[in-house]
């Protein structure tokens, strides 16, 4: 008899793991909205969930309504490929990178440009708009090794931050308007402070043995996870910089990830052709899709409902969760 | 002291103040605000700091101040101009092209700091210059758009420095076979010829030099590369006489 309530409480458990393994995987549908012409490199949703940009190598960016994917404009000046955009913190601009060494700074209502920023030496790879209520600085990186900060107003260069051995990758500032983090291929990832004051980084994060391709922190300024050439994704406490994961979440390159509102769900996409979303308490892959083509870029609306993708076969791609809403939760945002 | 003598006091010390007010504002005035520009000479080659030659002229083409010269260990080179002016910062070195830098300074109350990067050209036969960015785009043997913007600094040296003759070296994008390799080379170079001589750079000073296989010392890469990396076959400028 008490074998037979062991056993039955033994099930019980095994059953309970399964359901909640079960729940956590969340599954999503695959949609493709438009086309470049070429491999779209860059995707960023705005703050108000509304809207996303995309970027590309055939010298373009386009922007598309969110959640119905319509293409709204084409924003055209860049004189090559566009590495990245990223969105003011009030929505109303729009900043890009490009390989023909300029940062531009677009007028999202109108589509035109409102500064074309010089002083990179080579390709400019990472832009990332000051998230800060009011901020016009945005901050770049290039293969020129420097991170740069710009003033958006008055379209010249602030500052510039050296440190980086070799080309730096991409930039992202912490929501709470307080650092910068650079990644580069000399596999570090550098945290800045914005204090313009300050020259030197404030911590140099190490443990990657390729170079690191992204950095990204999540809305709480809390975490910060970074990706390598390897496939590998790091996830460091902020603002101590203590390694809390690191996951072999790919077979190939991870060139983008993103946080979703509740700053433990994080989505990578990478040139293995696939897309996986994890439970950052956990470490645990609740959703994996592969898109059939590699991956270029992605962001999430803000509960990650929509998940919009950047592919080297120059497609748009959304993936949408069953009965999920585009807008955001009540939790805020960028 | 009585209150009459209180108040006659208090009148001339008012009257002093208005009076030396505007004299502090013509001071402040006449003197302008500073913005100090900070940056590196570089080598065009390598993206190594150099030390350099350079002289400093204002918009009418008169030398502010005396000839300067960055840091022998850096690079680095600072110097204090006016806000709202156009300067231009000349290299004046003769082991560099002779090169000019256009510096145009914001209308600003505050005081500035601008930090700006020079990139300068080592003046020796032999030398190779890379062209970046590439001007054309993959398969393609036409100028891409805006190159005429990316080659405009190319342009001037060439024509700043009329003693010197280059060869344009070309190479193709991916391993092909040998007549598609030299017709994309061939087309390319001849195409950055034509460009060169229509901004004024006589055609005799130029040769070119189609190459049929993929450049030893930058060739594409095996794996797929990260986000900006990707190949074009390569374009150099030789200098062959100084």
């Amino acid at each position: 008899m008490q074998m037979l309530r062991s056993g039955v409480s033994m099930l019980v458990v095994l059953a309970a793991c399964a359901v909640s393994t079960w729940a956590q995987q969340r599954s999503y549908t695959a949609s493709t909205i438009g086309k470049h012409a070429d491999e779209v490199l860059g995707v960023f949703v705005n703050d108000a969930n509304t809207m996303v940009a995309t970027c590309s190598l055939d010298e373009t960016i386009k922007l598309w309504s969110l959640p119905d994917g319509k293409e709204l404009r084409t924003l055209t000046g860049h004189t090559a490929q566009v590495n990245n955009v990223s969105f003011s913190g009030d929505d109303k601009q729009l900043a890009s990178a490009s390989s023909d060494r300029t940062i531009r700074v677009w007028d999202v209502q109108t589509g035109k440009v409102l500064q074309t920023m010089r002083g990179h030496t080579a390709d400019v790879i990472g832009v990332y708009y000051s998230p800060v209520e009011g901020s016009q600085l945005i901050a770049s990186t290039s293969f020129d090794k420097t991170v740069k900060i710009w003033d958006a107003n008055l379209g010249v260069e602030a500052k510039t931050l050296r440190g980086h051995t070799m080309q730096t990758n991409n930039v992202a500032y912490s929501y709470d308007g307080k650092f910068i983090a650079s990644c580069s291929d000399d596999r570090t990832v550098m945290i800045w402070s914005t204090d313009l004051t300050k020259k030197d980084p404030i911590m140099t994060l190490t443990g990657h043995t390729a170079p690191v391709l992204t950095a990204l922190y999540s809305f709480d300024s809390k975490y910060l996870a970074t990706a390598d050439e390897r496939g590998v994704v790091k996830i460091w406490s902020m603002p101590s910089g203590e390694l809390v994961r690191s996951m072999n979440a790919h077979t190939d390159l991870v060139q983008d990830v993103a946080f979703a509102e509740d700053n433990k769900t994080l989505v990578t996409g990478s040139l293995d052709k696939s897309v996986k979303m994890w439970d950052l308490t956990t470490g645990q892959n609740v959703m994996t899709q592969n898109v059939g083509t590699e991956v270029w870029s992605l962001d999430v609306t803000s509960n990650a409902g929509i998940i919009i993708l950047g592919c080297a076969d120059g497609s748009v791609r959304v993936l949408k969760e069953a009965g999920s809403e585009a807008g955001r939760t009540n939790r805020g945002g960028r | 002291m009585n209150a009459r003598t209180m108040k006659t006091l208090v009148s001339l010390a008012c009257a002093a103040l208005v009076l030396a007010l505007p004299l502090r504002v013509q001071a402040q005035s006449a003197i302008g605000t500073v913005v100090t520009l900070t940056g590196y000479f570089l080598n065009a080659a390598s993206l190594t700091p150099v030390e350099a030659n350079y002289a400093v002229y204002d918009s009418q083409g008169k030398k502010v101040g005396q000839s300067f010269r960055s840091s022998a260990t850096d690079g680095y080179l600072q110097t204090g101009l006016k806000a709202g002016q156009t300067y231009t910062i000349r290299v004046e070195d003769p082991r560099y092209f002779r090169q000019e830098f256009a510096i145009d300074l914001p209308a600003t109350s505050k005081y500035l700091e601008l930090s700006k990067d020079f990139v300068v050209r080592p003046m020796e036969a032999g030398r190779k210059i890379k062209v970046t960015p590439v001007p054309f785009d993959v398969k393609k043997s036409a100028l891409k758009t805006g190159a005429e913007d990316d080659l405009a600094d190319l342009v001037r040296v060439l024509t700043m420095n009329p003693g010197a003759n280059i060869e344009i070296v070309c190479y193709p994008d991916a391993e092909g076979t040998a007549d598609a390799s030299q017709k994309i080379s061939q087309a390319r170079a001849e195409a950055l010829k034509a460009h060169f001589a229509s901004k004024g750079v006589s055609a005799a000073r130029i040769s070119i030099k189609a190459v049929t296989t993929v450049d030893p010392l930058d060739p594409p890469p095996i794996r797929p590369t990260a986000k900006g990396k990707r190949y074009v076959g390569p374009v150099y400028l030789v200098i062959t006489k100084v």
